[in-house]
């Protein structure tokens, strides 16, 4: 049983990331001055959402704070306060105190308990003021003022209380004397209340069944009583409460809402609902009075029009996309790829053939390798994600650092819609991150250092993304100060490193990446301690990309990372030493040589040096590192590759080149261990494994 | 001599608690002269031997890697790490492919002969053998007509130190 609960567990977590995702996006996206009405719902269905699991699964912590982020975003959503950016700033902490609890529930965990009565106290107080305000902006916001008679039918108690609080906030209310027990029939009256009738038997029938309850509007003149929209607000509820849990009940929810729509239908409707309460039947449906079926029908389609487009996008996102284990995509990769190593075969054995003669086989074996080339492409692009799920955490970012900086910065994204493999999406978000905390905290100026330089007050700081080629770039930018090619020098020689004024201004640049360099003049909590830059390179080169940066003193600095489609493939040089086969990453050859004997120098007790272009770069033989015994024992008989990577140099000298080509990495660790000098291994066209050097490691080895 | 037998009872006892009462099922195979069993349910395929991609400055015994279905698998020859059978390579060489604890390994054998049941009273106590095979890699001896088998611990055998197929932690 508990394993069976375990296993919502995590469909429970999995949502509450989602609706936390979206919540946080649409109030980044939420305009202060004019919220849409229809972002405030969305947010608030979210937490309605968290908070309704939570109760499932009793994670008590998670529904009190969703409770209480509910009302206050209850009370914006009819349009009974203000939304405030104090309120922006709490609804996004209470967004991550839940992340945070949601992590404590997942990894048993604690979640430190001041901090979310910190946070309930900051909401609860927001929506007290909130409370206030609206009342001074009554007049203007719902003119409406009824008095009611609510009456309830059960004797449920439960949660009465609430119930009556919840009331409360809406205006006066007094106990009736027909409060009795016996009956299990009592009421209230609510009275200056600026609610209009929808809005309260939502309210109500959310905590009580929707059937059981009459509200009557006492008006000076005639008792008009209303029957309720039972079923309406039915509808309300159960959208409100669909966790995806049950899949059956949107789809009946959606179903009988269509049923609604037309006028003539709904008192049949609403007959079938309160038909099952005999007693109540007899109160509340004989009020259908033509005429106020017609004042009481009216509102209904309209919320039914605007509910449904929206119950009918959920659902067919949801069944647009479906969760599959990554490790049954890896293993579709894998035999895809097999098929591609075998097709690539039956082609090879298929050139031996005598065109002529076997020239149906030979159209059906073109045939085949287009399938499965087309195959591969599908299947490759099952991994792949929008570059969205990083960028979308970056509005949070800038508009918390930019608040604690005192500065003004917009941020564009354009191309979140790039897609590139799952695990290279994931492993962006850290150096992606810190290339954002850089330009905010170094890049972009104060906004009155801005006015005076003459450029806007707000700095703009944008993520592009697109394909080049076989890569994704991505490309930081911000129109803040740039990068000081002369401060960069200097603090490069007072750093004691090999620098010159006749380098280039890509070299000098590259040097910000040199680990523990920083120019910034004081240190602070965001950035300047000089690390990160030189992790953010070392993350890129891991995932197989490479770093550029672009700078204009005074006009920003572009930052450009390009990336590789995918982890799972790279390009690659072949080298041979003897009758084996190295693959070398591409992204680390800088070129490749025939060297003249003269130019090899050997140092005593020290190895060999190679001299190119005046520069003196250590040798190492392949051959002698792999104990491989090969022809070539000479480099000036072999070819020298020269491998760079973080400014050091080596040359490895290799028997030939055998070509260039794209492999598909494999890692050795899955059925073996790491090797030195090989960071993995790949298939070759003729089914042959492939080691694909460190060259990281190679380079190293030197030392 | 009352004494021999009541010890290897209690053995015996304790290694058909060990593999519990029913009848298992080992694959055979020889490595020189002997006889070996694994359990059957280690045994993923038997391959042929072939185009084996080696790695620098392994262990003789390793002889690289495979690629199987476009799986990385490493292949160990029994054989030269064992001292046993003659080590060619031929079209007739064959490749175990085990998947122990969801890692995949090949070994190399001389020859692998059938797949046989064994109960728990054909299984004896392994006596001390010479440095061929650690006992602690023994789980017993078979003992099916006349043939004796040697029933290796295959797990722990191929998780092991001196056969260098898993990272050991320092």
């Amino acid at each position: 049983m508990s394993i069976d609960m375990k296993q919502f567990y995590a469909v429970f977590f999995e949502e509450v990331s989602e609706h936390l995702a979206n919540m946080e996006s649409l109030l980044l996206a939420i305009d202060i001055e004019s919220p849409s009405l229809d972002d405030l719902n969305a947010v608030f269905r979210a937490a309605h959402s968290i908070k309704g699991g939570a109760g499932i699964f009793a994670f008590d912590d998670m529904t009190e704070v969703t409770h209480i982020l509910e009302t206050l975003l209850d009370k914006l959503r009819k349009q009974e306060t203000v939304l405030t950016s104090e309120m922006i700033d709490a609804f996004l902490q209470a967004g991550d105190l839940l992340a945070e609890m949601k992590e404590a529930h997942q990894e048993d965990g604690e979640v430190d308990s001041a901090k979310v009565k910190a946070l309930c106290k900051s909401l609860e107080s927001l929506s007290a003021e909130s409370g206030a305000s609206s009342q001074s902006a009554e007049s203007n916001a719902v003119p409406e003022i009824v008095d009611r008679q609510i009456t309830f039918l059960t004797g449920e108690k439960e949660d009465i209380a609430c119930l009556l609080r919840e009331l409360a906030e809406f205006g006066e209310l007094s106990y009736s004397s027909e409060m009795q027990d016996d009956s299990k029939k009592w009421s209230v009256t609510l009275t200056k209340a600026s609610v209009s009738d929808d809005e309260l038997t939502d309210c109500i029938t959310f905590f009580t069944e929707p059937g059981s309850i009459i509200i009557t509007r006492l008006e000076a003149k005639e008792e008009t009583a209303f029957g309720l929209f039972t079923e309406e607000s039915a509808h309300a509820l159960i959208e409100n409460d669909s966790f995806g849990f049950f899949d059956e009940l949107p789809v009946k929810n959606s179903g009988a809402e269509s049923e609604t729509l037309p006028v003539p239908h709904l008192s049949s409707v609403s007959e079938a609902a309160t038909a099952d309460d005999p007693s109540k039947e007899t109160e509340a449906y004989g009020f259908f009075s033509d005429e106020t079926k017609k004042t009481e029908i009216k509102p209904l389609p309209e919320t039914s029009l605007k509910k449904a487009p929206k119950s009918t996008q959920s659902s067919s996102e949801s069944s647009s996309s479906i969760r599959v284990n990554t490790e049954k995509v890896d293993q579709l990769i894998n035999q895809v790829g097999e098929l591609v190593i075998t097709q690539a075969m039956l082609t090879q054995i298929s050139a031996l053939l005598d065109p002529s003669e076997h020239e149906i086989l030979l159209n059906r074996l073109t045939q085949l390798e287009r399938n499965t080339r087309d195959l591969q492409e599908s299947v490759m692009s099952i991994r792949m994600m929008p570059i969205s799920f990083v960028f979308a955490r970056f509005p949070r970012v800038v508009r918390d650092l930019s608040g604690k900086l005192h500065k003004k910065i917009n941020l564009k994204m354009i191309g979140d819609e790039t897609e590139l493999d799952k695990g290279l999406v994931e492993k962006l978000a850290d150096p992606l991150t810190h290339l954002i905390r850089n330009s905010i905290d170094h890049g972009i100026e104060m906004p009155e250092k801005r006015l005076a330089e003459g450029k806007e007050e707000a700095g703009t700081i944008s993520l592009f993304a697109f394909y080049q080629g076989g890569n994704v770039v991505i490309n930081v930018s911000d129109d803040g100060a740039g990068l000081n090619r002369e401060k960069i020098l200097a603090k490069a020689v007072e750093r004691g490193l090999n620098v010159s004024d006749s380098m280039t201004d890509n070299e000098v640049f590259q040097l910000i990446f040199s680990a523990g360099f920083s120019t910034a003049e004081k240190v602070t909590d965001v950035s300047g301690r000089g690390v990160g830059m030189d992790v953010v390179k070392r993350n890129i080169i891991e995932m197989g990309g490479q770093v550029e940066i672009h700078s204009d003193l005074g006009l920003g600095s572009t930052i450009s990372i390009r990336l590789p489609l995918t982890l799972a493939i790279l390009d690659g040089m072949s080298i041979a030493v003897g009758d084996h086969i190295y693959i070398i990453p591409l992204t680390f050859i800088s070129e490749s040589l025939q060297p003249q004997p003269e130019n090899i120098k050997t140092i005593n007790g020290k190895g060999t040096v190679v001299k190119v272009r005046g520069e003196y770069i250590s040798l190492l033989a392949l051959h002698q590192l792999f104990n491989i015994e090969t022809q070539v024992h000479q480099p000036s008989d072999g070819i020298l590759v020269l491998l760079e990577s973080n400014n050091k140099k080596t040359a490895l000298l290799v028997d030939r080149l055998v070509g260039q080509q794209q492999v598909v990495l494999k890692s050795l660790e899955t059925n073996f261990h790491a090797v030195p000098y090989i960071s993995g291994a790949t298939i070759m066209g003729d089914g042959r494994v492939a080691l694909i050097l460190d060259a990281v490691g190679l380079i190293s080895a030197m030392e | 001599m009352q004494e021999t037998e009541s010890g290897t009872d209690t053995k015996h006892n304790f290694i058909s608690e060990m593999t519990g009462t029913e009848d298992r099922g080992y694959l055979t195979f020889t490595l020189g002269d002997e006889e070996y069993g694994i359990d059957i349910l280690t045994v993923q395929e038997i391959r042929g031997y072939d185009s084996v991609t080696s790695i620098a400055n392994m262990p003789d015994f390793i002889k690289g890697v495979i690629n199987l279905r476009g799986i990385i698998v490493p292949i160990v020859d029994m054989r030269i790490k064992f001292n046993l059978g003659d080590v060619t390579y031929h079209e007739m060489t064959v490749v175990i492919v085990l998947n122990i604890a969801d890692r995949v390994v090949g070994m190399v054998v001389d020859g692998v002969s059938d797949v046989i049941s064994l109960s728990s009273e054909q299984i004896k106590e392994a006596p001390e053998f010479g440095a061929v095979l650690d006992t602690k890699y023994i789980k017993g001896l078979g003992v099916v007509d006349q043939r004796m088998l040697i029933l290796i611990d295959i797990e722990n055998l191929m998780s092991s130190k001196e056969m260098a197929l898993v990272e050991q932690l320092a």
